[in-house]
């Protein structure tokens, strides 16, 4: 008699979740919404597909079908929703929300539904094969596909675990995207991430705080030393060094102006790479989309005559190879930093903070202060109580075992309880 | 209408209500849900936009005024 099939987890797919994927695969088949993260953790010989396998000719016959009913709704009820969007904003607003929205929107809900219904017609199929799906795990459940995913599973009762990407900078009571899952469950990096979702109206039964998986590798890594970090990095010898850690202006941010305050951010912590000597190391954010020659840093570095680079990659190294950190807003990277022993500052931003005393703030007329006293404070033990705060996980790293063991043991309890009930 | 009202109009309200009704439902899904994060991005570009173009048309106005008007306001 065929072994039965081994019961499927489903998986956002990204780096937040990519060092659990070993540990869990050796309880379940794994699948992804990312066909890149199920090709990835395919070619490391775990049991891995991406969700979309499971779609043929006739299902997606189907899912162009479906959408263009759905899209139909919404275009017979343009008057409706016109009405509603026009009506909330008072009847002032942009003409594209306040009487032209008949012009784009049933097109655009169109687009975006079909996207929805491509992924739960998917996942029907999946149920329809009779192959068990027992929980499911996203990295953020605030885009439309993971949304979906955990909207899916929630219905029929399948254990839905949010771990979260961003687990820095958001303070309890703080109204930010960030909150917004619909996840059953919440791993909380540390206890600040616990109480902010908390804060949020998240049950805190459901919110466990057990450590950031993605940061195991700042405590287990092949992370380099600093002299090999400045050798590679080509930092002359006996030069200070600043890395500036860059930030971009999120879609959906609460507010404008974010372009003219980075602009004043970086030029302060140029002028004080050119007063102090420093070398300069410009860090681009990761999911920062711009092209890189759309930035400024390495050119004004130039023209100010600083000694510098400019990079997106080589994280590690520029941690490394740094005397402080200056972040233009709250950043992971600042935790990052902590963690390798590096101190930091920021400049500070409207609707974002941390909630802890450490790192030192600063604005573009006072960061010098802020870097000084970083500088002084290397190896104080405030900076581990500033890391424990959002990452509970520390000093010992091992929060992806932590969380492994947690998810295992929900989805235990959740199928015995299917058990009791049958 | 200030960054953080604009905000808290189309992020809390708008994009929970705008398809009550409509049946626009998948597997008991309700995909305008879904949709959540993409109309927060177009709404608030668009609303960003305008207030953007509304600060340059008043700033057009004070600069067409007589200097004495500018200095009593």
């Amino acid at each position: 008699m065929p072994d039965a099939p081994r019961p499927i987890l489903l998986i956002s797919g990204g780096h937040t979740t990519q060092i659990l994927w070993a540990p869990l695969a050796e309880h379940y088949d794994l699948a992804f919404l990312a066909v890149q993260a199920a090709q990835a953790a395919a070619g490391q010989g775990l049991p891995a597909a991406p969700i979309s396998s499971a779609v043929d000719a006739d299902i997606s016959e189907h899912i162009q079908n479906e959408t263009v009913m759905l899209a139909a709704k919404v275009a017979n009820n343009a008057a409706l929703l016109s009405e509603r969007f026009g009506g909330l904003l008072e009847h002032s607003g942009p003409e594209l929300l306040n009487g032209k929205l008949p012009g784009w929107f049933p097109g655009f809900a169109h687009h975006l539904m079909g996207a929805a219904v491509s992924i739960l017609a998917a996942l029907d199929a999946i149920e329809r094969a009779k192959r068990q799906i027992v929980g499911c795990i996203v990295h953020e459940d605030v885009s439309l596909d993971t949304r979906a995913m955990v909207a899916w599973c929630n219905l029929r009762g399948i254990p839905t675990f949010h771990v979260p990407h961003a687990p820095c900078h958001l303070l309890p009571g703080v109204i930010d995207i960030h909150g917004e899952t619909r996840a059953q469950y919440i791993a909380a990096g540390g206890p600040a991430g616990a109480e902010f979702y908390i804060s949020r109206g998240h049950d805190p039964a459901m919110v466990a705080t057990l450590g950031v998986p993605q940061w195991d590798e700042f405590y287990h890594g092949a992370i380099p030393d600093p002299l090999e970090a400045r050798r590679v990095l080509k930092v002359p010898d006996g030069l200070p060094v600043i890395c500036y850690i860059a930030s971009w202006a999120q879609t959906t941010s609460m507010r404008s102006g974010f372009e003219d305050e980075f602009t004043e951010g970086w030029k302060a912590v140029l002028a004080q790479a050119q007063a102090r000597g420093a070398f300069l190391i410009a860090k681009l954010h990761p999911t920062d989309g711009r092209p890189d020659e759309s930035h400024p840093y390495k050119t004004d570095m130039d023209t100010a005559g600083v000694a510098g680079c400019m990079t997106r990659h080589h994280f590690g190294y520029t941690i490394r190879a740094a005397d402080v950190l200056v972040a233009q807003t709250p950043s992971n990277a600042c935790l990052n930093g902590a963690i390798l022993g590096v101190p930091s500052c920021y400049l500070t931003t409207e609707g974002f903070d941390y909630a802890t005393v450490l790192p030192y703030r600063g604005v573009p007329e006072t960061i010098g202060e802020a870097i000084d006293k970083a500088l002084a404070s290397r190896d104080a033990p405030a900076w581990d109580e500033f890391i424990a705060q959002y990452n509970a996980a520390h000093p010992d790293g091992n929060a992806a075992e932590r969380v492994t063991d947690w998810i295992v043991s929900k989805i235990t309890e959740s199928e015995r309880a299917d058990v009791a009930i049958n | 209408m200030t960054d953080k009202a604009v905000a808290e109009v189309i992020t809390w309200r708008l994009s929970h209500s705008w398809y009550d009704g409509l049946g626009l439902e998948y597997s008991g899904v309700a995909l305008g849900d879904c949709m959540e994060y993409n109309l927060l991005t177009v709404l608030n570009r668009l609303m960003l936009q305008y207030q953007a173009q509304a600060v340059l048309k008043d700033a057009d106005v004070k600069a067409e005024a007589p200097q004495g008007e500018l200095t009593n306001a």
